[in-house]
């Protein structure tokens, strides 16, 4: 026959894209099983010990580990652990105690100057595991991988921007975690060595708000009612910011200036409604990805990277922080 | 399709059978398929199932070993030592049948992490169990012993903790995952029927479009060969050439019915030509046969015509004998004359003469003439002598000028003249008889050629006629007559080819 069956490309090409389809249909889903059913023995275990389940800054951190975990999931798995408390340094060192004893491959955790806290990181360390360090380091300890800002520096930079706020005349109260941590002693080290270079700034108060949004606001009111005379208030820690922005409107504002630490939601919209003057943002997105990106480029290979990866800051007002997101992307 | 599967497909027989080849292989897919995706399922779900009782089993294991531990720790007897040897090695053996058995359990972080815990639980028993069995065999029991066992149980148990939360985390992560897991069997389980049903529609599909074309293709080539044959019925000569393109038995019957109409054709156009050749042959024969029935008649006058001359003759011959008895010389020499003339037709009826001959006898009847019409009429002969023997039939001569006497001197009373010239011209030889007489005009020539060369007709000019077809039939059709009248002569001319007499 001159006209024989199936001669029609165009009746071929849609069998064959149907028939295409279909398959890759099946195929598609058989893949998602097998993903689920992977075989983990041959993947770096990175277990990711945060110290607060705070919907912000450290959910940033770990949004960033486990984009990095998604990115090579060739090479590692990455597992999130909480304290059941927040920042509760006992339950963090038993959950670290509880990788060593699991032998995963490496940690990726807050550094604590608790001595229980940095023994368990110790332990680990001496069973093989490697560590990493993020927005917190530990000075003078066993070999591992700090990523995070330079708290010092930016501590000095928020010192800076004060003195500009203020016009080199403030009384400062300033509002930290817990004591004990490294990272804040640090900003606190750099923003009063740069305040104290302006004679008429001076600082009248260090609290601590136990990184939780109910003493922020109890702290907030003994720090004026002990000194009404404070006019500025320094957040050099997320929790700070995040109840201010959260709970405060303008027009309720108990301070002239108010400088906080990290751009979350609740910050950001501070600085959008007037309630909060500046933001000194750091980077949480990127000291996860970067921590899981770091043990995963070399965990098959016996080196590190340097010994300090600094993540960016930057400083955020009401005028240029229109067009800023929380900062979730790497 | 390509001219390979035309070659593979080329009969009808071979077409529905591909068809039919078609329809088996989309119910093996479908088949297999079916075998295929069930068997994965079902694979799958076996696979849940055993991770869920393995990890149980892993489990009761591990509460079982750890209860041996506390027996040998808080009781230090040798039955919980032995005791503990044959569960750390089952829970060794369930560790490994986990690890070597590529079940989804390995696809558990949780999991994976209770197998490594697990292990460092065993490190730390083992050690336990040593330690205790040190210092159960001990003669003197020492305190920096008593601190380690007591420093290491307690890492045991701190470990069995972790075990703990790691087993429920490894179940709460087990049963997501087989949620999740359901969730996309169910959702493959969906798409293996959808695809399944596609196949089969597609399958049909493809199957019904097959065939249907098929059916066409053989519902279309009866259908031109059927109106081919039509045509063939109704003029078979004027029919093309009969194209099916089917590529099957549909093909080699157009190619041998064009055959056939080419051998018909051919034929047809042989038996036109021999029709064409027997009608012009029979119209040949038929002329042969009147052009013979008309030399039978001239004959049969002419033999008619001889009765008298015999009759005639001898009566001359015994007239002739009285007058020269009588002294009547003239009348004696007249009926000689014509006693020659006469014998000279009895002698040659059937014979060729030479034109001497001829010349001699048209002068005896010359001469008789002039007896007849005296000094009326004078003749002219002008003859080439080199013709003498030239060849020809009788009485040919003679016709001619007693037809110049009769119709053209016939009126003329005096003055009258007949000229007779014989001569060779470019091959040929011309016999001319001329006279200037009345004569006709150029109608009447034109009239009378045409009755000559018409030879069906009847017509006055018979005498002429004949000799035209007497000549003819002696020289083979190779006579030109010509008739003209100028300057008051009218002269009949033949030309006739050479041919001397043999």
């Amino acid at each position: 026959m001159s006209n024989s069956p199936m001669k029609k490309p165009i009746f071929r090409w849609m069998v064959l894209v149907i028939l295409a389809a279909s398959l890759f249909a099946l195929i598609n889903d058989m893949h998602s099983l097998a993903q689920i059913t992977g075989n983990l023995e041959n993947k770096t275990r990175i277990s990711v010990i945060m110290p607060h389940r705070d919907d912000g800054y450290w959910t940033y951190v770990v949004d960033g580990a486990q984009d990095g975990g998604t990115q090579y999931a060739d090479q590692v798995d990455v597992k999130v652990y909480y304290p059941q408390l927040n920042y509760n340094i006992d339950q963090m060192t038993s959950l670290i105690k509880r990788q060593i004893a699991a032998k995963v491959d490496a940690i990726i955790a807050q550094g604590n100057e608790d001595k229980a806290y940095q023994q368990a990181l110790t332990d680990a360390w001496n069973k093989g595991i490697r560590i990493v360090l993020v927005d917190t380091d530990i000075a003078d300890f066993v070999p591992h991988i700090y990523i995070g800002t330079d708290n010092y520096k930016a501590g000095q930079e928020l010192g800076k921007h004060l003195a500009e706020l203020t016009g080199g005349k403030a009384t400062v109260a300033v509002l930290s975690g817990q004591p004990g941590y490294d990272n804040l002693e640090e900003r606190y080290r750099g923003l009063t060595e740069i305040a104290q270079t302006y004679p008429d700034i001076r600082f009248v108060e260090l609290a601590y708000d136990n990184y939780d949004s109910l003493t922020v606001l109890n702290k907030l009111n003994q720090i004026k009612a002990i000194n009404p005379s404070v006019d500025t208030l320094v957040c050099i820690e997320g929790t700070g910011g995040q109840a201010i922005g959260n709970y405060y409107t303008k027009k309720a504002k108990q301070f002239r200036y108010i400088l906080v630490f990290d751009n979350m939601e609740e910050t950001l919209n501070g600085l959008h409604n007037g309630t909060i003057d500046g933001v000194e943002a750091q980077e949480p997105y990127q000291m996860g990805w970067m921590a899981v990106k770091d043990i995963a480029l070399n965990s098959t290979e016996d080196t590190q990277t340097s010994r300090y990866v600094y993540t960016s800051i930057q400083w955020l007002t009401a005028e240029n922080a229109e067009q800023q997101e929380p900062a979730y992307e790497q | 399709m390509n001219s390979k599967h035309k070659l593979a497909l080329n009969t009808v027989s071979k077409k529905y059978s591909f068809g039919y080849a078609l329809l088996a292989v989309v119910a093996i897919a479908l088949l297999i398929l079916s075998f295929v995706c069930d068997h994965y399922l079902l694979q799958q779900y076996n696979g849940m199932t055993n991770d869920l009782l393995e990890l149980n089993n892993l489990y009761i294991e591990m509460e079982t070993v750890n209860i041996t531990v506390n027996a040998s720790y808080l009781f230090l007897k040798n039955e919980s030592f032995v005791n503990y040897q044959q569960e750390s090695t089952n829970i060794r053996q369930v560790i490994e049948r986990i690890r070597s058995g590529g079940s989804g359990n390995l696809s558990s972080r949780e999991v994976v992490d209770i197998l490594y815990t697990a292990q460092t639980y065993l490190e730390q028993s083992d050690q336990l169990i040593s330690l205790l069995q040190q210092y159960v065999g001990s003669p003197s029991k020492m305190d920096e012993q008593y601190s380690e066992i007591t420093r290491v149980y307690n890492s045991v148990q701190e470990t069995m903790t972790y075990i703990n939360l790691g087993f429920q985390d490894a179940y709460s992560s087990k049963l997501n995952q087989v949620r999740e897991s359901q969730n996309l069997l169910a959702s493959l389980q969906q798409r293996v029927v959808v695809s399944q049903i596609i196949l089969l529609l597609l399958g049909v599909a493809v199957c019904a479009y097959y065939f249907t074309r098929v059916i066409k293709g053989v519902t279309r080539s009866i259908k031109i060969l059927t109106g081919r044959v039509k045509e063939i019925e109704k003029d078979v000569y004027s029919t093309g050439r009969i194209e099916v393109n089917s590529n099957d038995e549909f093909d080699d019957f157009a190619s041998a019915l064009n055959r056939m109409i080419g051998v018909i054709q051919t034929q047809l156009h042989t038996i036109r030509e021999n029709a064409n050749i027997h009608e012009k042959l029979s119209t040949a024969e038929i002329e042969n046969l009147r052009m013979y029935n008309e030399l039978q008649k001239s004959r049969l006058k002419l033999l008619q015509s001889r009765i008298n001359p015999h009759f005639l003759f001898n009566i001359l011959n015994i007239i002739s004998s009285e007058a020269r008895l009588e002294n009547a010389e003239k009348s004696a020499e007249m009926m000689e004359t014509t006693a020659a003339y006469l014998r000279y037709n009895l002698d040659n009826l059937d014979k060729k003469v030479t034109l001497e001959k001829e010349i001699a006898s048209l002068k005896n009847y010359v001469d008789i003439q002039r007896y007849r019409f005296e000094d009326r009429y004078t003749y002219a002969f002008d003859i080439d002598e080199h013709c003498n023997a030239f060849a020809m039939p009788p009485m040919i001569l003679q016709p001619l000028v007693e037809n110049a006497i009769k119709h053209g001197l016939g009126m003329v009373l005096e003055g009258g003249c007949i000229w007779i010239r014989v001569a060779r011209r470019e091959g040929r030889v011309v016999i001319r008889v001329e006279d200037n007489g009345t004569g006709m005009d150029q109608e009447k020539i034109d009239n009378l050629m045409d009755h000559i060369q018409r030879l069906n007709t009847e017509s006055e000019h018979m005498g002429l006629r004949n000799i035209y077809m007497r000549l003819k039939y002696f020289y083979d059709d190779d006579v030109e007559l010509a008739i003209t009248r100028t300057e008051g002569i009218t002269s009949v001319l033949f030309s006739l080819p050479c041919k001397e007499q043999g």
